[in-house]
Order: C-alpha cells, then structure tokens, then sequence
C-alpha cells in the first residue's frame, strides 16, 4: 500500500483492505504466481452495508503470463484473504500504519461545534439532519453565487469595517 | 506486496471448460479521439513552481527547494485561509429552464422500489440456443457525441425485437460453468469501455511522453501539496457525454442506466501533476439535469468547478453545455461522478490518474484504475424515490444493493434472477510473474464499503 485518497503513505503491507465509498488506494502487487497461475481478485460488500444478499463477492481474474484465459480459477466464492474474519468492520486500515509521507499537523480550531447526524421527520418526509438542519438546496440559485454576492457587498463594507473577509487576490 | 503473499484456500474442484474465443472480434475500432490517449495531450510548455509558502511551521519537514526550470515561474497566488475567495468575483451560473417537477415530486407513479426483487415474474421464461445480437462492428461515434446510431444499436431494443419474432430469448448459461466464454459482447456488457479486458493498456509514468522533470524536484517527503504545486502549463482536453445507455455490467438487464461517452465505467482522465484538466460536459438526458464532480480535488480559486448542483453550479441543463477547468493540485488516483440526485448510482462515474511523485523507486507494471462498485438494477430515479417515499405512504425505501462489479463487470449466476440475463464476463488483470503490479484501487459505489484481496 503506497498511497490513500490522494495522499502517499509510508508503505505498508496487507493483505486485505478496506475502502469505503469514494476512496481509493495505490497497492502494488507482487506476482508470486508462477507464469501459468490465475487467481480470483475479489472485492466483498461489507455485511453492514445493505443489500439483496444475492452477490456481495465480485470476482475479477487475474491471469499470469502463460495462462489459459479461456479457463477460470477453481476457487469457490467467499475464500481466500477476502473471507474475512470481522465482515461487518468497515474500518480503513488503523491509522498507525497508514503514516502519511508528508504529515500535515492540524491546527488548533477556532470554533469546535458538536453536531449530531439524525434521520428527522419533517412533518412529510424523513430527512437526514446535521445538527438540527437540513440542507434543501435550490436548485436555481446556487449557494456559491449567493455567497460571493454577500461577499461582495461585505467587501465594499470592509473598506470602512476592517478586515473580516477573505481578500480578492 | 503481500497482498499476494496470503496463501488462499484454493478449491481444487475440477470445473467444465466450453471453449470459445475471449472475446469475438467485436471490440470496435477506435477511431481519432477515443481511446488515443496520447492524443490530445499538448505541448508541456514550462515548469514553475507556486510561491513560496511558508511550510516552516511543521517541524521536522523539509522545506520545499523547487528547481524551477525556464522560462520563469508563474506564480499562483499562495493558499491560504482565504479558501473562500473565488479567482474572480464575475462567478455566473448558467441559466437553467425549470424542468417538470419531475424530479422534487412524489407523484402518485411511485413505484415500490423493491418490485422487481419481489416479483420476478416479469423476466424471461424460457432458454433458449439463440445466439445474443452483436451490434455492427466497426462503428465508433466520437467522443463528444454519443451518437443515435449507437444508442439504437446498443439499446435492447433491437435484441428485443428479435427475440420477440423469433419468440427466442438469449441464452440462460448454468452459472459458476467455470468457463470464460461469454454471452455479451464486451460492448454490450459497459459499452465501449476498455477497462477489465485485454486490450486495456498498462498506463504510463509520465503523461505525454513527460519526464520527472515536469516535477522538478518534489519528492512525496520534501514538499507539501496542499500548499502548492508546479505549474506545467499544459492543459489535458476531454470531451464528456452524460446519456442513458444500454450496459449490463454483470449480465442482468439494467434499467435506464446513465453513462459517459457511452461506457462504464466512464474515460480515464490522465493528467500529470500541475496541469490543467479541461472537461467539455454536455448533457444528453431527457428532461434530466446533471453536473459532474471531481472527487478529491481541491479546487483552490475554482470553487465554481467542483460540480455541485444547488451549491456550486445550476445542473446543467439538458442539450446545455458545461466546461470545467481546474488544476490537478494534488496527485494520484482519483475519480469523477456525477452529482445529480442518485444520478452516479446509475453509472456515470470513471477514474482519473494524475501522475506525480510516487513512493517507490520499484519497476512497476500500471495495471490503472481497479473499480470497486456495488450495483443497483433499478434505475437511479425509482432508487431515489424510494429513499424519499414520504411518509404517509410509508416512508423511506432503503435501495438494497443488487450485485458487485470491479471494474464495471461480474457473472451474476442467471439461475438467481428472472430478470434477462446473460452470461457475462469477469473483469481480467494481466500479471507477470516476479513483476510487481500496481492496482489503483478506488470505490466508486454509491453505498457499500468494499474489501478487497486476491488469492494467490
């Protein structure tokens, strides 16, 4: 494992990992088989995440050099390094290996907020809240151009009132 | 390394082989743009480094000591806490014409989202030896229009029509047959995607024919890339189509399924670290909006470019055209998606490679993208109303995950479903024994938290 979601780690060895929705991982992998070897890759659904029970394992081969790829390998589902031992932990990897090569320190927060994540009823639906709120987003005027046109009345104040907003480059 | 190293438990039960070519000679001809990656790369033009931010604070780290090659440096403006402020305050959405409501209305169409898991009854009923219809050859739209050619072809449509006169339906293969051979053709399985067959390419070191030099000296060590990154001065050019499209990713018809340029998973962009990445979307839905988001980049002074309906951009509007421009700040494996209610859930996702500073000097095979991918049968629409049944007609609908794909590709047994289904194909890997591999891993599903291993 040489690098996570953007971010090259020291590299470690596994010989499994897990990736939730939306990140990704650099492995390098090296081919132990022999020329004539095909093995199943397989990538497994956590038992957590919900599904129809129907296919949680897919399957991909991996065919070496000298192989018949008209054939498949012989190995049943749900085998291998893949039968995990903890199926419903959907953790990464723990964070004492996956040492970023450039370590970044956090800085002390300015403002630190609890916010709970709740499915809430509206009243008609069921919404997921993020601290109490719910974002309904309108879909004909964009946060990005409110916020800038708020920044630019604030800026046109700022002249007099200081500096409370990012400065135009 | 050792992910090949665990000793697997392997099955040694003998399986029957049928013999059949891989793939029949079907995979099209790509003509000037698709798949010539090479193509549209320009000219690296110069190499320059951010300013000079001060990195001092983290104890222990390097500073960073760019070489900068000529001509001199284009400085961008440092990072800062500023993150707020937009390269220039003349942001203007494009104007969207409201759609039918279609989208925000729960109206009385509903349909249960588990139908087709409880009544399987609509499927076809019988096997048959008819031989799956492969689209004409040799017919490639370009990339920047999916052509009505394709979609007609590629549709069922055809196949339908056939079946229906000749009262056939595809072929329904015992699953787990142990054999390689195919009732789809790699296109009517993703479309004109090359991921997970032979005749993807290994991917390159450098983009365009580049050297390490496009870098300079930056290692993954000596240089922080949240606070700057050089500047080549190329700009990699795509050109995006957001459609519906017929895929059956693991062999099992697909309603309504939403595509890039046609194929899932969608075109790799490549980019090497510093250039402008440059992609032309256009939006061919029907009555639908989209909108398409670069997962993990930082967008520094593109807030406007992250591609996110409501927040960042208005969708783009059907037939409407949207270019994003934004720099590849940081490097390595990513993906893009659209952000449209559940519309990536449908398909319209694929990977992107920026290449950069790596953390091992090994000779290294680069296999590109590996996409990890729960799958839904449903299309995103029926999901997404599901989720959001309201209440007084019961409530929210958790879409189950139907099937798992790597690479956009799986063999669902058929004896499982009554669904149309046919014998599909596993995505393939080549190894070469005592070489070592690189797989860029990314989980471009929309729900379930994926764990990945292979045998050996």
């Amino acid at each position: 494992m040489i690098s996570n979601d953007f971010m090259p780690v020291e590299p470690y060895n596994t010989s499994m990992l897990a990736l939730g929705v939306g990140q990704r991982a650099e492995v390098i992998v090296y081919g132990l088989g022999k020329p004539t070897d095909k093995v199943w890759m397989r990538s497994n659904i956590v038992a957590w995440s919900i599904n129809d029970g129907q296919l949680t394992e897919a399957l991909g081969v991996v065919y070496y050099e000298g192989a018949d790829t008209k054939t498949i390998p012989t190995a049943g589902l749900n085998e291998g390094p893949a039968a995990d031992t903890s199926p419903r932990w959907c953790g990464n990897d723990p964070l004492t290996v996956t040492v970023p090569s450039f370590p970044l320190k956090a800085s002390e927060p300015a403002i630190t907020k609890h916010l709970d994540i709740r499915m809430k009823n509206n009243g008609t639906h069921m919404l997921l809240n993020f601290g109490d709120n719910s974002f309904r987003a309108n879909f004909n005027d964009p946060l990005l151009g409110k916020a800038l046109s708020v920044l630019s009345t604030i800026s046109s104040r700022q002249e007099t009132c200081g500096t409370l907003v990012p400065r135009r480059q | 390394m050792a992910l090949a190293t665990w000793v697997g438990n392997i099955q040694a039960s003998p399986v029957s082989i049928r013999s059949s070519a891989r793939h029949p000679p079907q995979v099209l001809e790509a003509p000037d743009k698709l798949f010539a990656r090479h193509a549209r790369q320009q000219d690296i033009d110069a190499v320059s480094s951010r300013a000079d931010d001060d990195d001092s604070s983290m104890s222990g780290i390097l500073r960073r000591d760019f070489d900068v090659v000529s001509p001199p440096s284009k400085v961008l403006p440092p990072r800062s806490d500023d993150a707020a402020d937009a390269s220039d305050g003349d942001y203007k959405p494009p104007k969207v014409i409201p759609r039918s409501g279609e989208e925000f209305s729960m109206s009385g169409k509903l349909s249960p989202l588990h139908k087709v898991i409880l009544s399987r009854a609509d499927g076809i009923t019988s096997a048959g030896d008819f031989e799956p219809f492969s689209p004409p050859p040799k017919i490639r739209p370009s990339q920047s229009r999916i052509s009505r050619r394709q979609s007609v072809w590629t549709s069922g449509f055809i196949r339908n029509l056939i079946n229906k006169f000749t009262g056939q339906s595809p072929t329904k293969p015992v699953p787990g047959s142990g054999s390689t051979s195919s009732g789809l053709t790699p296109c009517q399985q993703n479309g004109p995607s090359k991921y997970g067959i032979p005749e993807m390419e290994t991917l390159p070191k450098y983009y365009g024919g580049g050297s390490e030099t496009l870098w300079g000296t930056i290692t993954t060590t000596n240089a922080n890339p949240y606070k700057s990154c050089p500047q080549t001065g190329a700009t990699r050019s795509y050109d995006f189509t957001v459609a519906e499209c017929d895929i059956r990713p693991d062999g099992v018809e697909t309603k309504r399924a939403v595509c890039v340029n046609g194929q899932f998973p969608g075109p790799l962009i490549e980019a090497n670290y510093g250039d402008m990445i440059q992609v032309k979307v256009t939006n061919k839905l029907h009555e639908k909006g989209t909108s398409m988001h670069w997962h993990g980049f930082l967008q520094t002074g593109t807030n406007q470019m992250d591609g996110v309906p409501g927040v960042t951009q208005c969708a783009i509007a059907p037939n409407a055209t949207m270019t994003y421009t934004f720099r590849a700040e940081l490097y390595g494996t990513a993906w893009y998606h659209t952000h449209y209610s559940a519309q990536y859930a449908g398909g319209a996702v694929g990977p992107m490679v920026i290449y950069g500073p790596t953390n091992t000097n090994a000779d290294i095979i680069d296999l590109g993208p590996v996409m990890l991918s729960d799958w839904y049968r449903n299309d995103y629409m029926t999901n997404i109303r599901g989720l959001m049944r309201p209440i007084s007609e019961g409530g929210p609908i958790n879409p189950l995950t139907n099937s798992n794909l790597i690479n956009g590709k799986m063999r669902f047994p058929c004896s499982k479903t009554n669904l149309k289904c046919d014998t599909a194909d596993y995505s393939t890997f080549k190894f070469t024994s005592g070489k070592n591999h690189l797989l860029r891993l990314v989980n471009t599903g929309s729900n379930a938290v994926q764990k990945f291993a292979i045998d050996g």
